[in-house]
């Protein structure tokens, strides 16, 4: 198995391909149609480029044309690329049955996260539907420095790890990175205490979340399970660490389903 | 596909990297350099270039480990504007499991794709041979209940662009298809039974049951699906239990789109 280097990194990079794919990234759940100048606005590339990227996603199944205004929205082939990972997952399926009895045991969003570059990515949700609830489903993403899930996959990462993608971040997004630095640290101590971390909420501050990574990684990727409910303010903390518990009990639960031995768990 | 790769526009560096992602299958999860390059057919050289890049996108991820790349999860996040606009998926769910949990089925909501079904949910309880029923698998319109389901509700000019993507998808006539025959029986089964019916045409072990949604989302026909293990419970046993729920169960689903639609329109 042959990688570049870094060095011929630059000649490595084709730019087409990433360029389409600029495209396809930029529709988003609040802006799922846009058009060849919002495209150009989103990616900054050149009015005559993005006509002919978007013309070879329509033909490749991954973009269609929507309304009679010049719109583009993503086609059904996107849903495609997603299948082989998440077919590949079999701890979604074997997992789901102990989300849903812990959401309805909390009366919250039970979910299943895995790490992609500075974000957190749902790979499955199991939450109420009615309109408090906050819409996250697979393939939503939240910042790791900014989410109860994230920050526990970075205090459970080896040190090494998780120092490049901190230093990744700080670069990045140095704003977001100074305002969570304090509290990625906060969360070793409660990750250390509890074995759990704890969040305010990150679609909805009247919320708290609870994460807890599994024991060590599947296929290479560390999977962190979170919790989220609505709390009052002076039962807060109690919920959060009574949820916290009932997650990191279920997650073993897991773990032993799949065969997962415990390395350190007493 | 060959008048437009002719086309000048078509930029065949993106088809070809899109084409690596299209490599992998739930069977073969991880894949080297040099096995993208068999599947793919492309050189070892461009295959690297290609996984290079979409490596740095997130859309493959290298496992130090095995040394190998597996599909990272960039991809999901890409599809989720699609899936956060497909309501009925959130709709739906709890009402799929409970037909899933009372029949020992799988059920799946299901779009038409050029010439394929593409699951949009699935309350995935059991793998079939080489199928695993999940979000995104891709099935043919022809030889499934949810395809023949499609074809007999689909308007004149959608069945004909469907035509026109399996004969382009198979290089074979709709003669030799025998397309006319299929969606003659889905018609005269979806009108005379609610549903229309597999039995065996797929997966060989595998039956099932498929009516479309009255409800379209982003104006296209949703169909609810339920497979069943030819093992656990024979076909005459599927239309005569299981059909009668399939169809009070997308009857509950379109009930809550139009309940969703009018709390969206008065807020």
């Amino acid at each position: 198995m042959s990688r570049p280097a870094a060095k011929d990194a630059d000649e490595q990079f084709t730019v087409t391909l990433a360029r389409g794919l600029q495209i396809l990234q930029a529709f988003s759940s609040a802006k799922p149609v846009l058009t060849n100048g919002e495209l150009v606005a989103l990616t900054g590339l050149e009015k005559a480029t993005v006509s002919r990227l978007a013309f070879t996603l329509i033909e490749l199944g991954y973009l269609r044309r929507e309304g009679l205004r010049g719109g583009y929205s993503l086609d059904t082939g996107v849903l495609m690329l997603c299948y082989p990972l998440l077919a590949g997952m079999d701890i979604r399926q074997i997992a789901r049955p102990w989300m849903r009895d812990l959401g309805e045991r909390v009366d919250g969003t039970v979910s299943l996260c895995v790490r992609d570059r500075a974000s957190i990515i749902y790979l499955d949700s199991v939450r109420k539907v009615d309109r408090e609830t906050p819409w996250v489903d697979i393939g939503s993403s939240l910042p790791l420095v900014e989410s109860a899930a994230g920050r526990a996959w970075l205090c459970s990462v080896p040190r090494a790890q998780r120092v490049a993608v901190m230093n990744k971040i700080r670069l990045q997004m140095p704003e977001v990175f100074a305002a969570n630095l304090k509290d990625v640290e906060k969360t070793q101590s409660q990750m250390q205490r509890y074995g759990f971390s704890i969040n305010r909420g990150a679609y909805d501050v009247r919320r708290v979340a609870v994460a807890v990574p599994m024991h060590k990684p599947l296929h290479g990727e560390l999977i962190v399970f979170s919790c989220s409910l609505l709390t009052d303010e002076p039962l807060r903390m109690a919920k959060a660490r009574e949820a916290g518990y009932a997650l990191r009990a279920m997650v073993r639960s897991v773990e032993a389903a799949i065969g997962m031995r415990a390395i350190d768990d007493a | 596909m060959e008048n437009s790769k002719n086309d000048q526009r078509f930029a065949s560096t993106l088809a070809h990297g899109m084409a690596l992602l299209r490599c992998f299958t739930p069977f073969a999860p991880s894949l080297t350099n040099g096995e993208l390059a068999r599947r793919s057919g492309l050189s070892k050289a461009t295959v690297c270039r290609l996984s290079y890049t979409l490596e740095l996108i997130g859309l493959l991820r290298f496992d130090q480990e095995a040394r190998r790349y597996r599909l990272g999860a960039a991809s999901l996040s890409m599809a989720y504007p699609l899936l956060a606009h497909l309501p009925v998926r959130q709709v739906a769910r709890p009402l799929m499991q409970r037909l899933a949990d009372r029949t020992g089925g799988t059920v799946s909501l299901g779009m038409r794709h050029r010439a394929s079904v593409i699951y949009i949910e699935t309350t995935r309880e059991h793998d079939v041979g080489d199928f695993r029923p999940e979000i995104g698998a891709a099935l043919p319109l022809l030889r499934t209940a949810a395809g023949r389901a499609w074809l007999a509700a689909c308007e004149v000019a959608e069945r004909e662009d469907a035509y026109a993507w399996l004969q382009r998808s198979t290089g074979k006539s709709l003669a030799a298809l025998g397309a006319a025959e299929v969606v003659d029986t889905a018609v005269r089964d979806l009108r005379e039974r609610g549903f229309c019916i597999s039995q065996g045409d797929f997966l060989h072990d595998v039956n099932g049951l498929a009516l479309p949604l009255r409800e379209r989302v982003r104006g296209e026909l949703v169909m609810l699906n339920c497979g069943m293990l030819q093992g656990r419970m024979g076909s005459a046993q599927l239309e005569r239990d299981v059909g009668p729920l399939l169809k009070d169960t997308a009857a509950q689903i379109d009930q809550l789109l139009q309940e969703n639609q009018k709390q969206v329109a008065q807020p």
